[in-house]
């Protein structure tokens, strides 16, 4: 009989863990969402790219959550992963490149359009930043992450993640100094 | 404008595109949730490999028109023969395998020994959510501040290996008998991987490039010998 009960408890435990996570990612998904979604976008893949990137990131956050080891920071880590989704998918896009440049017809896919008119000039002027300054200023000034937390996301050293931004903030500085006198 | 202006403005006005953005259903369960996500090797991975068949069915097919008993008896004779092979699955180690970007690049400073200049290269896997496939080999060369090419060598061919993320790899370079005039400066160290074809710059600290070695026959050419990787005890470089 206790044998019973210590499987229904374990059972029980187990249900209201796996809607913990769901909860979790629910949550997750609120708060970040948007930020996510933002991040792949400045990390140049088009909308309906960044779209699957968040959704992936947001499955594989669950799976971590559900495994045995389960993540501590969750935020940065799936900022993280989407930030390694996005390299692979422009990955993919040279590998694709690649291939079909020995056809000889040229690439088919091409990296999106810069659109740079549509955009404020603020943000126009960080899409013009070499990627890791970029994915570092977005991290730091829209997901309000710490600079250890980039660190974890960018897999760098969390002095590296602020020279990365003090860097961006120069460059930024005489970008949109140009910007003005246009 | 100064850095605290530029922090509130970036802090209080969203990317234009974050605004675009809407929460899409998540699943009921993890196993859904399992379910919905894409291959470790990577996204796309079916599609890429389904372009790789074409592409080599493709070329088979040109490769068989000119000549189907020369290709099928001997591929290397024609043309580039490790695009020329009639067997489709010959595209397929291509799929997965290391690129430029998947590494970052570390090295030490060129160091003299006798009668030749080296330094050791530290890769480390970067920017992935998979392993990857790294090539059998890697070509060096040294280019003079013209980008001209002053030598190049490659490592001996080893069997490809799957190399996870993080995983950290050193070689050895050594650049021994240079007896032509003394080239412009600034020189460069650049690897290309097996299969890539992006040159990976190679700077060392503080900026520094190749030393020049001394000229040891002028009989004979100047060499750039490249060790294999190995993985690397270090620490870990910066991505």
């Amino acid at each position: 009989m206790t044998m019973n009960v210590e499987a229904f408890d374990a059972s029980g435990a187990a249900a209201r863990a796996r809607d913990e996570d769901r909860a979790a990612i629910v949550d997750l998904q609120a708060r970040r969402g948007a930020e996510l979604y933002g991040l792949a976008r400045r990390l140049g893949l088009d909308a309906d790219e960044a779209d699957d990137a968040v959704q992936e990131a947001l499955m594989r956050a669950w799976l971590a959550l559900d495994a045995d080891d389960p993540v501590r920071q969750l935020d940065a880590w799936t900022f993280r992963t989407l930030y390694r989704l996005c390299m692979d998918r422009h990955r993919w896009r040279r590998r694709v490149r690649l291939l079909t440049d020995r056809l000889g017809g040229g690439g088919s896919v091409t990296e999106p359009a810069a659109a740079i008119g549509d955009r404020l000039a603020l943000w126009a002027a960080v899409d013009r930043l070499p990627r890791r300054q970029r994915a570092t200023i977005y991290l730091r000034y829209r997901a309000d992450l710490t600079f250890e937390e980039i660190g974890h996301v960018l897999d760098i050293q969390p002095v590296s993640a602020r020279s990365h931004a003090s860097r961006a903030l120069d460059r930024l500085a005489v970008l949109l100094r140009e910007e003005d006198f246009r | 404008m100064t850095h605290e202006r530029l922090e509130r403005r970036l802090a209080s006005e969203p990317a234009p595109d974050e605004l675009d953005w809407v929460a899409r259903p998540l699943p009921m369960s993890v196993a859904d949730a399992r379910a919905r996500v894409t291959s470790t090797h990577g996204p796309h991975r079916g599609l890429l490999a389904m372009v790789a068949v074409v592409v080599v069915a493709i070329v088979a097919v040109g490769a068989w028109s000119v000549g189907s008993t020369l290709l099928a008896t001997s591929p290397r004779e024609v043309g580039n023969g490790s695009v020329a092979s009639p067997t489709p699955t010959a595209a397929a180690p291509a799929i997965g395998a290391c690129t430029a970007e998947d590494f970052a690049v570390a090295s030490d400073p060129w160091d003299s020994a006798a009668g030749s200049r080296g330094t050791t290269v530290v890769l480390r896997v970067v920017d992935s959510t998979a392993a990857c496939d790294l090539p059998g080999g890697v070509t060096a060369r040294i280019t003079d501040a013209s980008g001209t090419s002053l030598v190049e060598g490659a490592s001996d061919p080893v069997a490809r290996e799957r190399i996870e993320q993080g995983t950290q790899l050193e070689l050895g370079i050594a650049w021994s008998n240079w007896c032509d005039a003394q080239p412009g400066t600034p020189l460069t160290l650049e690897l290309l991987l097996d299969g890539d074809a992006t040159w990976i710059p190679v700077v060392a600290p503080g900026g520094t490039g190749p030393l020049v070695p001394p000229c040891m026959g002028s009989g004979q050419a100047t060499n750039l010998s490249v060790t294999g990787f190995q993985p690397s005890e270090r620490p870990l470089i910066e991505g």
